[in-house]
């Protein structure tokens, strides 16, 4: 579906920055013996390091890493044509677009590492890169974690290049800015900011190139360490930036002035600064028509207030405060519990574990059988332990319920912070009832209050008021009244069209 | 002391939530049962009290706002400095600091004597207040846009309880509210004065003005904020004096909390165990911004940092909160911190004003002119 | 220090964990549905308690417990000794008292109950004929839990505008006003069923009088200003040949409203206007409908068979010397500085007198004619 040449234009645009050094800081050997030993001690005589000579022409190149096909044909087959080997000669012979001077040791190797091929000619203090990595990449396919009914099915791959031309895709202007890091000493990824010039803060664009630079980890696996590396608050269960796979919800944030990092080798690209309310949004909001898109957010925000509170609300109910309950409710609510054996909180604890264990096992297994462990075990386990009354059956209502209401949240880290905070509410609220849990309410509250995503407001466009962001928050209201771009990012032009042209 | 506070811009909060910030402080435990204190001396014109108490409230704030605009950007401790010198200014300042920390531990008291009487009257009073104080210093510790935000989240979060007063109006009796005009002045004045207690919290303007943007627009917003506060009060007097009968009023501590009582939902039979849990957000950032100026105080007085005061207001509230254990003794509290109160956020005000402005304009050598 | 400070945090933790409330989980408790009061020797009261016993293996939800103790709370805690689970009042819907204690005055029964506040504010009242304790620990046919049949029963009947909303709030409402007098239902134990015989006049907290049903429907009309539910009324109109003939009709209130204002304060006179509009809902009688003149006149023989039966009501309240319909809540709105007590009005009330004036409009006669 896409064709590597395409991709490999697209890197053209901006080289690697480290390899823009002027010939006087040269670093590499002149003559090719001496090169060519330096270079296999530096790689400690690795077995798939090859070399090959062509008069003084040294090419070098790891065969796990370069599209061997590529380099006989349009490097080494047209090579053999030319009578003398310069410079010039060489660059202009070879049928591959991306090539590349280096004058510096360490970034040559670096890029042979990464799938170039390098030629060193002899009595010349450069190394010619040309980069042919091979193509082992896993096809584009639908995002699985973040699925969607209408809009786009399409998610990121492990590909950096691959994912970088998805965006292009959507966002085809000369003003989509790629700034290229390294991270990481011993893994050396390649991190990619994204934004859009003239939307983008400034300010924040600095702040979050400081913060990158400021990064020294020796290794950098994926998108989401690197999320929790950058974040704010490290310290905070809560997610201050958003992880999502889809490239549509990434182009989305940049059009409102967001910035976006994508890390090579991680299908999870960054999208920050992100307010809580917009972890509960998602891109299908957009897609459908409004009074839709505002009752389905609705619902997640009330399912995520249920999923959090539920079963802790009863807990607290049957523990200390016997006359909230209806009449209509005492009887069969008395007759569940009266067959358990255990307090509330214990009976509740329990349930939730279960739940939790199912939910876990389910992720780890294999797809097919997770499924089937899933139903089977949720309804074995579930009717055996309300049969053997270890709990009662209408907690397995709420459990499941509130176990349910956690998977609407579009955000998979959200979603499972919202399972993880249930646990000491429902200690809270076995210990102390209603007190306890609005003390864990006001806890949450400050907290949220506390937490800055990219040095802005966590709980954006609530706290600080900013009324207008209000219209796309809870609700989605129509494509006319919403023209105006958050302010959480702090966009430099906040208008993203003239409503009086909309209808 | 530096009187004129130069404040960072990231410090700086927007004019408008000072609305937010008067209603937070004003309301909170007074409103639970203010009605019965007031009726007493009022009988069914005791909603002419509350308004009588809202227009002197509106009048007070605007001589506080008057008295700040007079050094453009600086807080009570830094005038008091300035218009009665080092020592004075000094004793001032430690006065106001404990007036703060006492108004906490009377707010703390009394919500935790509400808690005891209708839901937990076995938990302990440590418990209670330190549970509330982990609360507080956590919110302290967060900074002053964060605490700004708590009072906003209260107001906003606690609106829906308003609308379950519909319920007591279903049985209201209007002609309770009949004859009208039937006390005199001194008792509606009386009445009045009987409000100090519920009405208190504006003083906080004193302490929160350097941290306001666009101080010109604070008047607006701070006489917005006495509005609708006082416009509650009076809807929620003129409730309990037509949903109550008078002899019953009298006997009724918390009667806002009674009137929720009638509440009944098909999921909550008794909302009022919802309903004081819940108070617990209207409280907060009462006793978060009475912690706050104390602890503020402090650091501008003897340059003490605000996390070491909270932990040491802390200590003293969770030791001193055991002192006072039955009704009659938080009564007598109340009773005398009203009189205190009525001195400081009533008439000191208006010493205050003169003074400065005596200092500014006829000595003409007041700093920040 | 910050160490210091992480120490702390944890030793705040483990002191607050130490602080837990005194649960009381649902299954362990006895839930007291309803609670009937009689007198017994040695002026003791004897207390019957329906408990909701939650056991699927129980054959009965209910278990009906009966002790003795000066006082209401005394007879709870001797029960407690007959039982295995605690018992708890919190969800007690019923209060029913017996006519003898009735007549004693039921204030200090109402007072514990609304002392406590895991009472709701919403627990019917009712005075019962023959003893508490036959009516509930009977065992019913076709009522497996009578404390729930109780409550249904009384709500449905206070829904439905049968009898008067005789819920704590409303009883301590009239009892504590100077002007206007309880009301409660009195339930019968009739055979098998439990039946409703009519409405108690109270004299402050003592009952002095009882209404019939259909009585007590005039006294909705007047004491309540909105609904007054359905009646039956037999009386004798004169059709359009002018003879004389029984009708009955079956009329049910869609709007009523009452208009009562003083005259003379001295006397004291008052002027009672009301105003119905009604539907009917059945006509035995040979009147035909489709004449306009005979609504007219059926609207006019109604008018007049209302009048007389209100006025016989009222008279009858004079003579028991009970206001039930609220006159004195109207004389106490309009004079000022009256001084009203309940004592002082009940002197007035037995010399009031009034003109009644009534319009009564047939708005609809069903969907055929």
């Amino acid at each position: 579906m896409f064709r590597k040449r395409e991709i490999k234009k697209l890197l053209q645009e901006k080289p690697f920055v480290e390899s823009q050094e002027t010939n006087t800081s040269s670093d590499i050997p002149l003559d090719s013996v001496e090169f060519l030993k330096i270079i296999q001690q530096k790689l400690h005589y690795s077995a798939d390091f090859k070399t090959i000579k062509i008069s003084n022409l040294t090419i070098i190149y790891i065969d796990t890493q370069v599209n061997i096909k590529e380099l006989n044909q349009n490097i080494i087959g047209h090579l053999k044509n030319v009578q003398v080997y310069t410079e010039k000669n060489v660059i202009t012979e070879i049928a591959v677009s991306e090539i590349q001077k280096s004058y510096s040791m360490k970034n040559g190797m670096l890029s042979i590492l990464k799938g170039s091929v390098g030629i060193h000619i002899d009595q010349t203090s450069t190394l010619l890169l040309i980069n042919i990595p091979t193509d082992n990449n896993r096809s584009l396919s639908k995002p699985e974690n973040e699925s969607q009914v209408v809009g786009p099915q399409i998610g990121f791959n492990e590909s950096l290049a691959t994912n970088i031309s998805l965006i292009r895709r959507y966002i085809t202007t000369t003003d989509l800015h790629n700034e290229r890091f390294v991270i990481g000493s011993r893994t050396n990824t390649e991190v990619s900011l994204l934004y859009i010039d003239g939307l983008a803060s400034q300010a924040m664009v600095t702040r979050f190139k400081e913060k990158i630079k400021s990064i020294d980890v020796d290794g950098l696996l994926d998108s989401a360490v690197l999320n929790q590396l950058i974040s704010d608050n490290a310290l905070s269960i809560f997610p201050q930036m958003l992880l999502t796979e889809r490239p549509d919800r990434i182009c989305d944030g940049l059009l409102n002035g967001k910035l976006a990092i994508l890390v090579e080798g991680s299908t999870m690209a960054i999208l920050c600064p992100l307010s809580f309310i917009e972890f509960f949004e998602s891109r299908e909001d957009y897609n459908v028509r409004w009074p839709i898109a505002s009752f389905i957010r609705l619902l997640r925000i009330i399912a995520m207030l249920l999923s959090v509170f539920f079963t802790a609300l009863y807990v607290a109910a049957l523990s200390f405060h016997y006359e909230v309950i209806p009449q209509a409710l005492l009887v069969p609510l008395g007759e569940s519990r009266s067959r358990v054996p255990f307090p509330p909180l214990f009976e509740a604890l329990l349930l939730e574990f279960i739940i939790e264990l199912l939910r876990e096992a389910g992720a780890r297994l294999p797809t097919k059988v997770g499924q089937t462990m899933g139903i089977v075990g949720g309804i074995v386990i579930g009717t055996a332990a309300v049969q053997a009354g270890f709990t009662s059956n209408i907690l397995i209502i709420i459990v499941a319920l509130s176990a349910l209401a956690s998977f609407t949240t579009p955000s998979y880290t959200m979603g499972s912070l919202i399972r993880i905070i249930r646990f000491p509410l429902l200690f809270l609220a076995g210990f102390w009832g209603f007190y306890g849990i609005m003390f864990g309410f006001c806890i949450i509250l400050i907290h949220l209050l506390r937490l800055t995503t990219l040095e802005s407001p966590y709980l954006a466009p609530f706290y600080p008021p900013r009324f207008a962001d209000w219209l796309d928050s809870i609700v989605r209201l129509p494509i006319k009244f919403t023209f105006r771009r958050p302010q959480l990012a702090r966009p430099q032009n906040r208008n993203k069209y003239n409503p009086d042209k909309v209808k | 002391m530096e009187v004129i506070l130069k404040m960072k811009p990231n410090q700086l909060v927007n004019a408008f939530l000072v609305f937010f910030i008067i209603h937070t402080t004003q309301v909170g435990v007074g409103l639970q049962g203010f009605q019965r204190i007031i009726y007493r001396d009022a009988q069914q014109d005791a909603w002419i009290s509350v308004l009588i108490s809202g227009v002197a409230t509106s009048l007070l704030v605007f001589i506080i706002i008057k008295t700040l605009e007079l050094y453009g950007s600086t807080d009570l401790y830094g005038i008091q400095h300035d218009v009665f010198g080092i020592l004075i200014g000094k004793v001032l300042n430690c006065f106001y600091i404990f007036y703060s920390l006492l108004s906490f531990f009377v707010v703390l008291r009394n919500y935790i004597e509400v808690i005891q009487a209708w839901i937990f009257p076995e938990l302990p009073l440590w418990f209670l207040s330190m549970s509330m104080l982990i609360l507080v210093t956590y919110g302290i510790n967060s900074g002053v846009r964060s605490i700004i935000g708590i009072s906003f989240f209260s107001v906003i979060l606690s609106l829906w309880l308003l609308l379950f007063i519909s319920y007591p109006i279903k049985f209201a009796r209007i002609d309770h509210l009949l004859p009208m005009f039937e006390a005199d002045l001194i008792s509606l004045l009386k009445g009045a004065y009987n409000m100090t207690f519920t009405v208190l919290g504006f003083e906080i303007l004193y302490i929160i003005y350097p941290y306001l943007k666009e101080k010109k627009k604070v008047m607006k917003f701070a006489q917005l904020g006495i509005l609708f506060t006082t416009f509650i009060y009076t809807a929620l007097m003129i409730v309990a004096i037509t949903y109550f009968n008078g002899v019953q009023l009298e006997k009724t501590v918390w009667a806002t909390l009674s009137l929720f009582k009638i509440v009944r939902l098909p999921f909550i039979e008794r909302f009022e165990y919802v309903a004081i849990t819940f108070w617990m957000l209207i409280i907060l950032p009462n006793l978060i911004f009475y912690m706050w100026s104390a602890c503020r105080g402090m650091e501008r007085v003897f340059k003490v940092s605000i996390k070491r005061s909270v932990w040491l207001f802390s200590l003293i509230v969770i030791i001193s909160v055991q002192l006072i254990i039955t009704r009659t003794q938080v009564n007598h509290l109340n009773d005398l911190f009203a009189k205190c109160a009525f001195f400081v956020v009533a008439c000191y005000p208006f010493i205050l004003f003169s003074f400065a402005w005596l200092k500014k304009k006829v000595f003409n050598k007041g700093i920040g002119t | 220090m910050k160490r210091l400070k992480i120490y702390i945090i944890i030793l705040w933790i483990f002191i607050l964990l130490t602080g837990c409330a005194d649960r009381k989980i649902l299954e362990d408790i006895g839930l007291i549905t309803t609670v009937g009061y009689d007198l017994a020797g040695n002026n003791n009261i004897r207390s019957t308690m329906v408990v909701l016993q939650i056991d699927p293996e129980a054959v009965r939800n209910i278990d009906v417990i009966s002790s003795e103790g000066l006082t209401s709370k005394g007879g709870r805690l001797n029960a407690n000794l007959k039982t295995s689970k605690e018992l708890q009042s919190g969800q007690l819907r019923v209060a029913l008292y017996n006519e003898e204690i009735a007549k004693r005055g039921i204030k200090p029964y109402v007072d514990t109950l609304a002392r406590d506040p895991s009472i709701s504010d919403l627990t019917y009242l009712a005075i019962v004929e023959g003893s508490t304790k036959d009516l509930l620990k009977h065992e019913y046919h076709n009522i497996s839990d009578v404390g729930q049949q109780l409550f249904n029963q009384i709500e449905q009947l206070t829904d439905k505008e049968q009898i008067s909303n005789a819920t704590l709030q409303e009883v301590q409402q009239s009892y504590y006003s100077d002007g206007i007098d309880p009301i409660l239902p009195i339930l019968k134990r009739d055979g098998e069923l439990i039946r409703v015989t009519g409405n108690a006049v109270m004299r402050n907290d003592k009952i002095v009088g009882k209404l019939s049903p259909d009585d007590s429907f005039y006294v909705k009309l007047i004491r309540d200003q909105y609904h007054a539910g359905s009646i039956e009324l037999p009386f004798e109109m004169k059709d359009e040949n002018g003879k004389e003939q029984k009708v009955t009709t079956v009329i049910d209130m869609i709007v009523s409203s009452r208009d009562l204002s003083l005259k003379d304060k001295n006397i004291p006179q008052f002027d009672l206007q009301l105003n119905i509009k009604a539907r009917l809902l059945e006509i035995q009688g040979d009147v035909d409908l489709t004449i306009p003149t005979n609504v007219k006149q059926l609207e006019k023989a109604l008018n007049n068979k209302i009048k007389k039966e209100a006025k016989k009501v009222i008279t009858y309240s004079q003579e028991r010397n009970s206001d039930i319909f609220g006159f004195g809540e109207v004389y106490r709105s309009s004079v000022r500085h009256s001084d009203l007590t309940k004592g002082k009005w009940h002197e007035k009330y037995k010399n009031m007198t009034y003109t009644m004036k009534v319009d009564f409009r047939l708005v609809r006669t069903g969907i055929t004619e």
